[in-house]
């Protein structure tokens, strides 16, 4: 009696198995999302307290403070208007000659501020929770980043909340290009990133490369996900191989991921049109 | 003693849920230690030894679904190595003194290393490629360590949950030899 129903159960957790498996990736996706639903009281609870001990450090911190602050703010903001003053007339520049090229115009795509909201419980993604999801305009693939520079891209998509791939994941792949020399390479996750998730590994560079540590690299904008000069990092060793046809760089990325609480996505629906050169 | 059991039952899953939550978002021990400890083996281990079949399949099912909805691994992917996991303490209960912290903790350890292995296995088969070099045996090490310090953490945690709300079972009558010597309830 007991052993059949070990057999019982087994079969039940082995077939439930094999069916989720094998489910094609959009259903599963889409399983998922759903079931983000069953953490939605505790995500609740915890924005709910990071509020609460949000509210008591405002009341806690002095006036003086922040009234500092707000100076600072004040001033930059200045600064901001006036290169964006300067900058409007660039850009109706721009437009014109594109317009003069018969290029197509860039777009403006609108984006949205994300809560980072948790982290991959798996040791081998490098992934993060956002609390926008597909009833928020968020699709697969869209580019995330912040103010330092990339952070990946939109991975799975539930109704309220979606999963990031990190740069550096095996799910992440980013071609970018060496802003100094205008090479270009993908960039992947190296042996290293495991230890040091800021380090990644810049390859397809050629064997008689002239990038070299403290170049800057930035997305080139090949490939349908990431639009053109996105900061990503910064090369600290060139790998220079002579009896090899290409050259690897360690890249330290711009962004530390375990330092974020708010990214931004950007929320297009034309993807060709958001990589215009 | 069908409510009690639901109770029961209710309460390792919660746990399970609650668990998957915090690993998810309580991050320091990635921070400190450079690996996330998974609660999951724990709650096997502690349900095997304390709870029934039911409980165990069921933690296994629910408790795999809901790791992987946070995670970048397949829907599930869990779920089979938790449940063999358990089912080796399951078949070998009577050898095990469950009283003993120490029984605890070499339990709780050695599923914690097992399960991520089996994982691995998994996503390895199943043509993923996950972020794997010589860091991950520490990660590995750290995870299993901290599965079996959980494990001993767990014990006390829900045996006073279950027993809040129970009366304690009578001590006495006629107990076999083995049971005695595990532990197990008449």
């Amino acid at each position: 009696m007991r052993r059949r129903s070990y057999q019982f159960a087994a079969g039940i957790v082995l077939a439930l198995s094999l069916i989720l498996l094998s489910l094609p990736a959009p259903t599963a996706a889409r399983l998922k999302g759903a079931l983000t639903h069953s953490f939605a009281p505790l995500f609740g609870m915890q924005h709910g307290l990071q509020k609460l001990s949000g509210t008591a450090v405002d009341h806690a911190l002095p006036r003086a403070a922040l009234l500092r602050e707000l100076d600072a703010l004040a001033r930059t903001n200045q600064l901001l208007r006036i290169q964006v003053d300067q900058l409007r007339g660039a850009g109706v520049e721009n437009i014109r000659l594109r317009a003069q090229l018969n290029l197509k115009q860039r777009p403006n795509s609108p984006l949205k501020l994300a809560r980072v909201i948790g982290r991959d419980p798996a040791n081998w993604w490098r992934a993060i929770t956002i609390d926008l999801g597909s009833n928020d305009g968020l699709q697969p693939d869209q580019p995330v980043w912040v103010a330092a520079g990339l952070v990946g891209r939109v991975y799975q998509v539930g109704p309220n909340q979606s999963q990031v791939s990190l740069v550096g994941d095996p799910a992440c792949r980013v071609s970018v290009k060496v802003r100094e020399t205008g090479e270009n390479g993908i960039l992947t996750a190296g042996p290293f990133t495991t230890f040091d998730p800021k380090i990644v590994h810049l390859h397809h560079l050629s064997a008689d490369t002239e990038s070299a540590p403290e170049h800057t690299v930035v997305t080139s904008g090949l490939g349908e996900i990431f639009p053109p000069d996105i900061p990503v990092g910064t090369i600290v060793e060139v790998d220079r191989n002579l009896s090899t046809l290409q050259t690897t760089a360690r890249v330290k990325l711009a962004v530390d991921a375990s330092k974020l609480f708010e990214v931004w996505v950007m929320v297009a629906t034309d993807k060709r049109a958001m990589n215009t050169p | 003693m069908s409510t009690l059991f639901n109770f029961h039952a209710l309460v390792i899953l919660l746990a399970a849920l609650v668990g998957v939550f915090l690993e998810s978002t309580f991050t320091l021990p990635r921070e400190l230690l450079g690996a996330q400890i998974n609660p999951l083996p724990a709650l096997v281990i502690y349900t095997a030894l304390q709870s029934n079949l039911t409980t165990l399949t069921l933690l296994a099912i629910l408790g795999a679904i809901w790791q992987s909805t946070l995670s970048a691994d397949p829907l599930g992917i869990a779920m089979a190595p938790l449940f063999f996991a358990g089912m080796l303490v399951v078949w070998n209960r009577s050898h095990f003194v469950r009283q003993q912290w120490f029984a605890r903790f070499v339990l709780g350890t050695a599923a914690s290393a097992l399960v991520p292995m089996l994982v691995l296995f998994l996503l390895i088969t199943l043509g993923h490629e996950p972020l794997l070099n010589w860091f991950s045996l520490w990660q590995w090490l750290v995870t299993a360590v901290g599965g079996g310090l959980l494990t001993l953490a767990l014990f006390p945690l829900l045996d006073w949950a279950k027993g809040a709300v129970t009366y304690r079972a009578v001590q006495g009558g006629y107990r076999f030899a083995h049971e005695r010597a595990s532990g197990d309830e008449p």
